[in-house]
């Protein structure tokens, strides 16, 4: 059994990935402790936070996760504030947080899978990496992700993406609201583009996972206020029910080795800053694409001059994520976003085809979020009273839309995380990150998504435009601890498993050697199937 | 729109019997017609009156009391001027025999009177008195910006339908519901 100071597994991080690998484990009778960084709320203590903040702050979705002293997160105000110690031409400013449940409490639900040819840019286009295994090597994980997760989709093999499947989505495609349905005409009537149902962990028209159908709240970012969207705060008690032992408010601050350097250990913080030791066989760090291989690069020791896991000195390089670009477009006619999920669709064929030798992929998102919080302040400020207001109001809410073009970007080492002087409440270092999103993501914007965007505003009927100042994060963590068959280049092998250790996984976001343009959360889940295979085989071995 | 009697407000000085007849007109005009619930008299300010007097003529929708009294604590907390500048906005208003903003606003002049008219007409709008993140919220799905397109979108986190229900024909913009 699992206590508080030793256990056959132990896992760092209770989101998603350690969520469903714990569950995995337990289910095949092996005990597991869960140690958490931050602490453990309810659904509703989130949910009133979001009702409670002003109009002004209800568009970050980090406001409603304050960070606690001892785990900061990124955010804009309290213990998170100045956490990522940024550098370099873009901005690598993330938000994730620390809680039980991990950043999918604020997740929109998109499980966009990878396709065969995101898995092999070096070989078929020449840049960037290949992965360590083809797409019908993950293609079962993917489907093991869809159905634990509980994720709908459509049953037309022509609408989904990719269609290379071996089962149909567990529930039928949510249905798309007015705005979504108007884009979708638009650019199918004016342009040949296919706006396709997204893939998404939210419950569709019934319940499952013990979770309720959605009925379209439009707050699937910041929190679901009725669970309806998978989170892995959601798991939790079922984890516990199965044997599971959780931690919350540890900070894992330390891995130990052994003379054999395998991983003996870990240490951690709890609130009052009391340090702990708990040892194991089995390691999982899983605790986000920053922390871990922010947690590998501080337990560097004598035998591990440059880190945990670093022999290849790639920890911490390579971070990636999804460049975007917002386009707001004032509108002849009302298209209504904010009416069903968040984003619930999306153009995904112009992320594919050969033009990847010279430039990065895009993929086009038409956001559904209610735009009364994007355009009140504006429509107040021109001074309107009574009548004039409210029509403002409503036109400006109606007649407006966001479409966020997403891009690829390659794995780049010198993009990198490495340790701050700056120090955190507990005298941790803070992660400092370096990052240019490079001249692929760049000669996309010029050459092709942006020439793509002014066509589809121009099919929208858009009497205006405007384009974010810069590029912003989607928030989707990747590349930190790359995987790879050379021990010499990459960090962990294709079971996630550390290349210089071989009892420590670190599976996720940072394992994923390409970004594509979708989302990355069902890629990491499908890795964390791969991996917990693995971890169980090696378990019951041991 | 009313034409204004283009009096100066930083002149308009009312007497008790003046207060007495607006008081008298705007009852008789119809503009306080909601029944006060008791609580919103326990501990409220001797403002609440002539505010939600006021608020009902720069906002031409139904207001909540409640929202009104957390607004207005806030408003006493900002403002030392508060209950002239409120007297001096309901003198420009009767003194146009206003009903609606429309009414009286343009007369209103630029400072601090109209800046306080316009925070007022803000804070009803948005359930704040600021557009910044550290602004205390005192309303979220009473907001007016909310009320004002909840005929067609969901107020962030409170579901209009059911499952899989919001497919619908896109609404024009016009006309704006009324509350």
């Amino acid at each position: 059994m699992a206590d508080a100071s030793q256990s056959p597994v132990v896992i760092v991080g209770t989101g998603v990935v350690g969520v469903v690998i714990a569950e995995q484990l337990l289910d095949a009778g092996i005990p597991v402790l869960m140690l958490e960084a931050g602490p453990r709320v309810t659904r509703a203590d989130i949910v009133e936070n979001y009702r409670n903040l002003p109009l002004a702050a209800k568009g970050n979705p980090i406001e409603c996760y304050p960070s606690r002293e001892w785990a900061p997160h990124p955010e804009p105000a309290g213990a998170g504030k100045g956490y990522l110690q940024l550098s370099g031409p873009d901005s690598y400013a993330q938000s994730y947080v620390r809680y039980a449940g991990g950043s999918t409490w604020h997740w929109a639900g998109t499980c966009w899978r990878l396709t065969p040819a995101d898995m092999q840019l070096h070989s078929r286009y020449g840049v960037g990496r290949d992965w360590a295994f083809d797409y019908a090597t993950l293609e079962p994980y993917y489907t093991r992700a869809e159905y634990q997760l509980g994720i709908c989709g459509p049953d037309d093999p022509a609408l989904q993406w990719p269609p290379q499947r071996s089962k149909p989505y567990p529930m039928p495609a949510l249905p798309f609201g007015p705005g979504e349905a108007r884009f979708t005409e638009v650019v199918r009537d004016k342009l040949g583009l296919r706006n396709i149902p997204t893939a998404q962990a939210r419950n569709s028209g019934t319940s499952y996972d013990d979770r309720p159908a959605c009925c379209g709240n439009n707050n699937c970012v910041p929190v679901c206020p009725v669970g309806a969207k998978y989170d892995g705060a959601t798991a939790l008690s079922r984890l516990e029910a199965k044997g599971a032992t959780i931690l919350d408010n540890a900070v894992v601050w330390r891995i130990e080795t052994n003379p054999q350097n395998h991983i003996n250990a870990v240490h951690y913080f709890d609130k009052h800053r009391q340090s702990h030791r708990v040892s194991g066989k089995l390691f999982i760090i899983a605790c986000n694409g920053l922390e871990t291989p922010k947690l590998l690069l501080m337990s560097a020791d004598a035998r591990n001059p440059n880190g945990i896991a670093n022999r290849s000195d790639q920890v911490g390089r390579n971070m990636m994520d999804h460049p975007q670009i917002t386009m707001t477009v004032t509108l002849e006619e009302p298209y209504w976003a904010g009416v069903g999920p968040v984003v619930n669709s999306g153009i995904m064929e112009t992320s594919q085809g050969d033009f990847r030798a010279e430039h990065a992929g895009a993929y086009f998102r038409f956001n559904n979020f209610a735009r009364n919080r994007f355009v009140t302040f504006a429509a107040l400020e021109k001074g309107l009273v009574g009548n004039a207001l409210d029509e403002e109001i409503r036109r400006m809410t109606a007649c407006t839309a966001d479409i966020v073009l997403a891009h690829e970007i390659l794995p780049d080492a010198s993009n990198r995380l490495t340790l701050s002087d700056k120090k955190d409440w507990l005298g941790l270092p803070k992660p400092a990150i370096h990052y240019d999103v490079g001249e692929y993501v760049r000669r996309s914007l010029a050459v092709y998504s942006m020439p793509i965007a002014h066509r589809i505003a121009e099919a929208m009927g858009a009497t205006h435009k405007t384009f974010s100042k810069q590029f912003n994060q989607s928030k989707h963590i990747m590349g930190g601890t790359i995987m790879g068959h050379d021990p010499a280049n990459s960090v962990v092998d294709a079971d996630c498993r550390a290349h210089d250790h071989p009892n420590l996984f670190l599976p996720g976001g940072g394992a994923m050697a390409s970004t594509a343009c979708g989302n990355s959360t069902l890629t990491m889940v499908a890795l964390a199937f791969k991996a917990a295979d693995a971890i169980v085989r090696q378990a019951q071995e041991a | 729109m009313r034409h204004s009697h283009n009096l100066p407000p930083g002149e308009v000085h009312l007497s008790r019997r003046q207060i007495l007849l607006s008081g008298a007109v705007i009852m008789a005009g119809g503009l306080l017609t909601s029944a006060l619930p008791r609580f919103a008299f326990a501990d409220s300010s001797l403002q609440f009156i002539p505010f939600m007097l006021l608020s009902r003529l720069l906002v031409n929708h139904d207001l909540d009391d409640v929202v009104g009294q957390r607004m207005l604590a806030l408003l006493e907390a900002e403002h030392s001027s508060l209950a002239e500048h409120l007297n001096q906005l309901l003198a420009i208003a009767r003194a146009h025999k206003a009903e609606v903003v429309e009414d009286f606003f343009p007369a209103i002049p630029a400072g601090p009177v109209q800046d306080l008219a316009r925070q007022i007409i803000f804070g009803w709008y948005t359930g704040s008195l600021t557009p910044t993140r550290s602004a205390k919220s005192f309303a979220f799905e009473q907001a007016l910006t909310w009320r004002l397109t909840q005929d067609t979108i969901t107020i962030p986190s409170y579901g209009i339908s059911g499952p899989n229900n919001w497919q619908r024909a896109n609404t024009p913009v016009l006309p704006i519901p009324q509350f």
